[in-house]
């Protein structure tokens, strides 16, 4: 099915509201976004910004109502998503798209063995390998120490490394062909979140899937993006390979990202925080959502909302959702 | 029976906690349904007596065997054990079991039973019984004059506990023996086992009454001994019917004694269930799950304004009364023409309309539904203008205030104790309400100068006017504590006919002299006599045999089923 | 864990003791001479005699109170005034029936329960979801008495359907356990339902159906277990009133069972008995609270380490 030419998952203009009573409330407006077999991409943004909301609705995550899906196309292997009826839906959830959220405590069901949940993924999408010995391989996979024995714990007895790790195995359990990663590091401290990080680029490169990597910190693009979106109010306002985001970025909203971003040896307090808020859903501000935070603004940014446009500064392709990039 | 506390929670449990649940709904409710219902029960009360309704269902049918008779009973009780067993619901349950010497016949006159002849000496003191050969227990071993002694001595001894212990003190040896200070009554002599002779201190013509209770009925001696106290849960005796099992509180059934032939004894089974109430039993009745029922105040309504049910229903007039007694030591009722006024100003003909039919009027001490009465005695009119002038002669111009002390779990007397405040508030008494419960009226009203007036009630132990006149109004037995004389009534005229009719032993002179101490001690009024009970029955139509009998006013071995 | 249960069983005993010297003392500063309601009003002074002794009723308060407590403390609740039974013979051979009573209840009420609260959970907002809750309101005010009584009168005595009253068979107790459950239902589903949300909220319930797990796993795999484990608690504690006797509906159809006991003995003045079934709910209580307790950590691993 899937040839060179057919992105692993292609999301189009995709425009999603939360009704909330009569108001529908517009969480994403208009997101496009493409992620090729074996690409790793980073979806940035401040909480708020609609990336998490994205990366749930590629399998339709989201609890209907209150989402509602109001336009737009999500392909996974060129079918979509969309008209999927729930039997085929439940074989792309875990089967071909897995997850990892944000807090891996939460995320564990508590009352049941770990490996009995890595086993109940087994049995979903890979019956012939729902074995123990499968689980127990999963589980050396993502790199848990005594793994034979760690299955029959639950997961308050794990660590909050390992319990993600745990997550981990489990998405990938399936051999899934994307892994969508939502926050997978947030919750544990940075000396693990390291290790993580390196487990999924390890991972990665071994099993050849897909990785969507949904997070508020720029500094991890560097380390695992091939390349990078950034979203801001529920829209995406620039993407580019990571490398050459990374070194020349052209939307204010990732340039002030950039800023933000700690450095190692960097002084903590010289770090710049972007000024104001996200806004709050149902109340962006009209034409450019940016503009009220923005340092370049003018009086045109607040008339109309531009386009996400391809730009080419110095010779590359670059997407970005601002007539003023090169000012 | 004689009352006081133990019948309160024993004899007329039954009838009364039924009575509990809906006697207030059914006198007070406003709607004239309710009211067009009691009127109903009243009319049929008053025009059914229980020979009419019982003769046209049974006519001259031939009784049939076999069958089971399911029986209802709303609390459980201590023990069917015939030296225990002292209660409107296990006298005729013990009685299925266990006989006597003595029975009654339908007119209430004593007959013999397990004796084939009696006779008591000319000088009142020997009693002798000869016992009717070929009488069994259910296990098969024939009853033996010494059974009897056992009995007797059984009733007794303290340990046993039984109620009726001091009803055979009068047997010679028997203080001695209650006493610990021999191990048998001297006057239990058995000169051969088919002959039982009982030697007493002193004359007694009631003896033979007391000789017909069901104390004195006989029970295997090697069993008791063997078991003890247990023999309560293993209960074998010469009746008509023996216990086949029996868990406590929830019911049990009787099985045919093979070795009985007496009369009776016609269904196979006697099945009994224990718990719910009336009302319940009723509804339970109605779908011919039980085959009879003492109906309480609300069904007994329903039942009446049902064509059918009303063919089912059956009146009982027990002897009985309820009366409301002023202590003679306490002023302001130490004063005799206060007590009288009370005898007149209490309107007993409305307080019967407003027991909807379960109590009818009486005058006398003794209740007119025994078969011995005086024609003679004194009868106060409902008249408050005298009430009213007597309490004035009295000094009581202005009326008095009192406490009048009932027991709140009987439904008929809170019902009276309300209707007799109404009705002394009309001649200028102010009357406080006290009901308490059935274990305190042992310590407030039978104990001396603690209650001024209250309520109380006394069922028959046996059909002799000794037995209210003597028991409840004899000054010679007053004591400070557990007295039966809860008007300490102390008359030198009435204790000394009392103590003549007491010695004699011709019958109508006794009845004459009670006559004469009844008429006293109504002219005295320690009483104000106030009604009689009388119980509503509902019978399965398929249920016969069902005649009230005057002295144990059902028995259900000669109950039978006619399908 | 050892010393948790320690100091729980320390708790229960203390709780035991409370009761029983607070009932005791309740039951004995009543007035009335029970010895001479046990005897009978025509009692000889001796009857009375050899009664007050064999029940020590001779003896001061305090020193009965003690005795009372020897006795608790040896398992032995006395004798019945009225029946002369040991108390906890009374008490153990009316057990069965209650607690089949209650069994058949509890059953009945989460067969209905878990189905209802499951399903309004997921379905927040339809006709069955606001009528569960409406009539988890009404039977929670609904009096058991007259519930019982009603359910009585036309399933038994107009329809004819179930025997009125009485105890023969499982037959009889399917009407009494029907009006504990009508009355426990509502507040169960709602209960499920409350727990169910809330536990449907969750983030492993997302990673569930992430996971393509089915509706009926994540509902019934997933998110039940975990909405039962705090009613786990307020079942346990009814559990504990059921066996304490179910006063009303037992009465009602006249289900000899711990609850009529109760009332029976209240009645007669049975002083033994009303302290020997007071004893035994607080008994009941206490050692339903201990099971539970040991249950949580059995179905709530999380407990187990703490």
């Amino acid at each position: 099915m899937s040839t060179d030419t057919t992105p692993l998952l292609a999301i189009r203009d995709l425009r999603l509201d939360f009704v909330n009573g009569d108001r529908p409330l517009r969480a994403l407006d208009g997101v496009s976004l493409t992620v090729h077999a074996g690409e790793t991409v980073c979806l940035v943004g401040e909480s708020g910004s609609g990336k998490s909301v994205t990366a749930l609705s590629i399998t339709r995550l989201l609890p209907s109502p209150p989402a509602r899906v109001v336009g737009g196309s999500i392909l996974l292997q060129g079918r979509d998503v969309l008209q999927m009826a729930p039997r085929e839906l439940r074989s792309v959830r875990g089967g071909i798209v897995s997850y990892v959220f944000q807090d891996p405590s939460a995320s564990l069901n508590p009352v049941i063995r770990i490996g009995k949940q890595i086993l109940e993924t087994l049995e979903l999408h890979r019956p012939d390998a729902a074995n123990d010995a499968e689980v127990v391989q999963l589980l050396k996979l993502v790199g848990i120490p005594a793994p034979e024995s760690r299955a029959r714990d639950y997961a308050h007895q794990l660590s909050g490394g390992m319990q993600q790790r745990v997550m981990i195995a489990m998405a990938l359990a399936s051999r899934p062909k994307l892994l969508v990663a939502d926050e997978p590091t947030t919750a544990l401290d940075v000396t693990i979140q390291a290790q993580i990080l390196d487990l999924l680029r390890d991972l990665k490169q071994r099993t050849g899937m897909a990785i969507l990597l949904i997070t508020h910190n720029l500094g991890l693009v560097s380390e695992i993006a091939d390349r990078v979106a950034v979203m801001y109010a529920g829209q995406i306002v620039e993407e580019a390979p990571a490398r050459e985001l990374l070194a020349r970025p052209l939307h204010p909203y990732t340039r002030a990202l950039m800023d933000s971003v700690p450095e190692l040896g960097r002084d903590v307090t010289r770090l710049k925080a972007i000024a104001g808020n996200v806004p709050q859903l149902g109340a962006w501000p009209t034409g450019c959502r940016f503009h009220p935070r923005c340092p370049k603004a003018i009086a045109a940014c607040a008339q109309h909302n531009p386009e996400l446009s391809l730009v080419e500064p110095a010779g590359s392709s670059r997407l970005v959702r601002c007539p003023y990039w090169n000012s | 029976m004689n009352t006081a506390i133990h019948k309160t929670g024993g004899w007329r449990r039954h009838g009364v906690e039924a009575i509990r649940l809906g006697l207030s709904r059914a006198t007070s409710g406003s709607c004239a349904k309710c009211i067009r219902g009691m009127l109903l029960l009243v009319i049929f009360i008053a025009t059914t007596s229980w020979v009419n309704a019982d003769q046209k269902a049974t006519g001259a049918e031939i009784p049939r065997r076999g069958g089971t008779l399911r029986l209802w009973f709303q609390s459980e009780w201590r023990s069917l054990d015939p030296a225990i067993a002292f209660d409107s619901a296990t006298i005729p349950l013990a009685r299925l079991m266990f006989s006597g010497l003595l029975d009654y016949d339908e007119q209430a006159n004593l007959i013999p039973a397990q004796a084939s002849e009696w006779s008591v000496s000319p000088d009142g003191k020997v009693y002798r019984f000869m016992l009717r050969p070929g009488i069994r227990f259910a296990h098969g071993r024939e009853v033996e004059a010494e059974d009897y002694v056992f009995a007797l001595e059984r009733v007794l001894n303290p340990k046993t506990g039984s109620p009726g212990q001091s009803y055979y003190s009068e047997i010679q040896g028997a203080l001695e023996f209650t006493r610990n200070e021999t191990n048998h009554v001297s006057g239990l002599r058995t000169p051969d086992s088919r002959t039982l002779e009982i030697h007493l201190t002193q004359p007694s013509f009631t003896f033979r009454y007391v000789m017909g209770m069901v104390f004195a009925a006989a029970v295997p001696r090697e069993l008791v001994s063997a078991q003890g106290d247990s023999f309560q849960y293993h209960l074998v005796g010469s009746g008509p019917y023996q216990l086949d099992f029996w868990r406590r509180g929830v019911g049990g059934r009787f099985k045919r004694n093979p070795h009985y032939t007496g009369p009776g004894a016609w269904v196979e089974d006697i099945v009994v269930m224990i718990g719910g109430d009336a009302a319940l039993a009723a509804m339970m009745l109605e779908r011919g799950e039980i085959d009879r029922v003492w109906l309480d105040p609300v069904s007994a309504v329903r039942f009446t304004r049902d064509p059918k049910l009303r063919t089912w229903l059956g009146v009982v007039d027990p002897v009985t009364t309820t009366y409301f007694f002023m202590n003679t030591e306490m002023p302001p009722f130490d004063n005799l023409r206060v007590r009288q006024a009370m005898n007149y100003g209490i309107d007993k003909k409305r307080l019967a309309r407003f027991l909807g039919g379960l109590g009818a009027p009486t005058d006398g001490v003794v209740p007119d539904t025994m078969p011995w009465n005086n024609p003679q005695k004194p009868i106060y009119e409902f008249n408050p203008e005298k009430s009213r002038a007597l309490l004035k002669e009295a000094g009581f111009t202005n009326g008095f205030k009192t406490t009048l002390w009932y027991e709140e779990t009987r439904p008929l007397e809170k019902r009276a104790a309300e209707v007799i405040q109404q009705d002394l508030s009309q001649i200028g008494i102010e009357v406080t309400l006290m009901g308490i419960s059935a274990a305190a009226t042992g310590t407030k009203l039978r104990t001396r100068r603690q209650a001024a007036c209250g309520l109380s009630y006394w069922y028959q132990d046996y059909p002799d006017p000794s037995n209210f006149l003597d028991v409840l109004l004899n000054g010679t037995r007053i004591t400070d504590e557990g007295c039966n004389n809860m008007a300490f009534y102390n008359s030198a005229l009435f204790n000394q006919l009392c103590a003549q009719a007491a010695a004699s032993l011709n019958g109508s002179e006794r009845s004459r002299l009670f006559q004469e101490a009844e008429s006293v001690a109504l002219r005295d009024a320690p009483w104000v006599p106030l009604f009689k009970e009388r119980y509503v029955i509902a019978h399965h139509p398929r249920l016969r045999g069902t005649q009230a009998h005057p002295v144990w006013l059902w028995q259900f071995q000669q109950m039978w089923l006619s399908q | 864990m050892i010393k948790r249960l320690f100091t729980r069983l320390l708790w229960s005993v203390t709780t035991l003791m409370g009761t029983a010297v607070l009932t005791f003392l309740l039951i004995n500063v009543a007035p009335g001479d029970v010895a001479r309601v046990i005897a009978g009003p025509k009692a000889s002074p001796d009857v009375i005699k050899a009664i007050r002794a064999r029940y020590h009723l001779d003896e001061p308060l305090w020193k009965r109170l003690g005795f009372h407590l020897g006795q608790l403390a040896r398992g032995d609740l006395g004798h019945s005034f009225v029946t002369d039974q040991p108390v906890s013979e009374a008490i153990l051979s009316r057990l069965p029936t209650t607690a089949s009573l209650a069994s058949l209840a509890v059953c009945l009420w989460m067969f209905l329960a878990v189905p209802l609260g499951v399903y309004t959970a997921r379905h927040q907002g339809t006709w069955l979801d606001r009528s569960v809750l409406v009539a988890a309101t009404l039977t929670l005010s609904l009096p058991a008495f007259w519930l019982a009584r009603m359910l009585q009168y036309w399933m038994s005595y107009k329809l004819g359907w179930f025997p009125v009253a009485g105890f023969r068979g499982f037959w009889h107790l399917v009407l009494p356990a029907l009006t504990i459950a009508i009355l426990a239902v509502g507040y169960y589903a709602r209960l499920i339902h409350t727990n169910m949300v809330q536990v449907l909220d969750s983030a492993f319930i997302r990673a569930a159906r992430a996971r393509g797990a089915s509706e009926s796993a994540v509902l019934f795999r997933h998110a039940l277990p975990n909405a039962l484990i705090p009613v786990v608690t307020i079942l346990g504690m009814d559990i504990a009133f059921l066996l304490g006797g179910v006063m009303f509906t037992e009465n009602v159809f006249a289900l000899p069972g711990i609850g009529t006991l109760a009332v029976q003995s209240v009645f007669n003045l049975d002083v033994p008995v009303i302290m020997g079934t007071v004893m035994f709910s607080a008994l009941a209580i206490v050692i339903v609270n201990l099971i539970v307790d040991m249950l949580y950590s059995w179905i709530d691993p999380r407990v187990r380490a703490v």
